[in-house]
């Protein structure tokens, strides 16, 4: 039985209301959505978030489509989770905003110097490569910040990231445009 | 000498491979059961034969508001709502209505 086949199965047991149905559905996708989740929340909220995913795909599950992918449909629910998660914490005024030290300054410096893809790779791996990340994402609202990963850092079209965060295509194009522009100069100026 | 413009594309590009890369931090073993705690919890969900209300409402809530705000424009420019032209007039000339005394 392909998964697409289980998980309508496993969705119409439990809307006939068999909860325990649903343990089937998150063992199949916990993998899925929990690495969504941790590209965009911080990892000491990848537990909770994934787990908000799949209490919000439990209450919506009536609006699931006969003709759609229980995997998409999902994905969709866990990018707007994160989206929430970031809107919280902006709207409480959470978001940590570091300043970066004399290692990312060094770190950028290398950035700056490397030639080989090999040694950008490795320069990725780093540590200060997610820190240098982190503080400009923290200089975005949450609507930037999420289209900025969506669109320019995990290179997703257009048309999906607005599936994705139920927008128009529109909406994503001009925030995508607006973020980057607004993420470009900040590393600009660190640059310099 | 390399151009500002090229220093950062290549800076997006690092990012780019920092943020596929972040780690993933090990979940609890009980975790799945602790989900499924919750889930059992919660009510059922509706099935999907019925109607989708709320989504409905909050789509059409927008042009709602619209078509009100027009109502209202309309009825008061004309003076279609008796209580508003009753006021008007007890406002401007209060001795027509015998309500001076007020």
């Amino acid at each position: 039985m392909t998964d697409a086949v289980a998980d309508r199965r496993d969705v119409d047991r439990v809307l006939a209301g068999d909860v325990n149905a649903f343990a089937n559905l998150l063992r199949r996708h916990q993998d899925h959505v929990t690495g969504i989740v941790r590209r965009h929340v911080p990892p000491d909220r990848v537990a909770e978030t994934a787990q908000d995913v799949f209490i919000n795909a439990y209450r919506s599950l009536g609006s699931f489509q006969e003709k759609g992918r229980f995997r998409q449909w999902l994905s969709a629910i866990a990018v707007r989770t994160c989206y929430d998660y970031w809107r919280r914490r902006y709207r409480r005024r959470e978001v940590p905003v570091s300043q970066l030290s004399e290692a990312h300054r060094t770190w950028l410096e290398k950035v700056g110097a490397a030639d080989a893809e090999q040694q950008w790779q490795a320069l990725g791996n780093r540590a200060e490569a997610r820190q240098v990340l982190d503080w400009a994402l923290a200089r975005l609202s949450a609507e930037e910040r999420m289209v900025i990963e969506l669109v320019h850092l995990e290179e997703r079209s257009v048309r999906e990231a607005a599936r994705l965060l139920g927008w128009s295509v529109a909406n994503v194009k001009v925030r995508a445009f607006r973020a980057r522009k607004k993420m470009y100069r900040l590393l600009e100026k660190r640059l310099s | 000498m390399k151009s500002q413009g090229a220093l950062v594309h290549r800076l997006v590009q690092v990012l780019r491979h920092a943020h596929a890369t972040r780690p993933l931090p090990p979940l609890d073993s009980r975790w799945p059961e602790t989900v499924m705690r919750r889930i059992r919890s919660l009510p059922e969900p509706a099935g999907s034969g019925g109607w989708p209300f709320g989504l409905l409402v909050w789509r059409l809530a927008p042009a709602t508001g619209v078509l009100a705000l027009l109502a209202l424009a309309v009825l008061l420019r004309f003076s279609l709502i008796p209580d508003a032209e009753l006021f008007r007039l007890w406002y401007s000339e209060p001795q027509l209505l015998g309500l001076a005394g007020f």
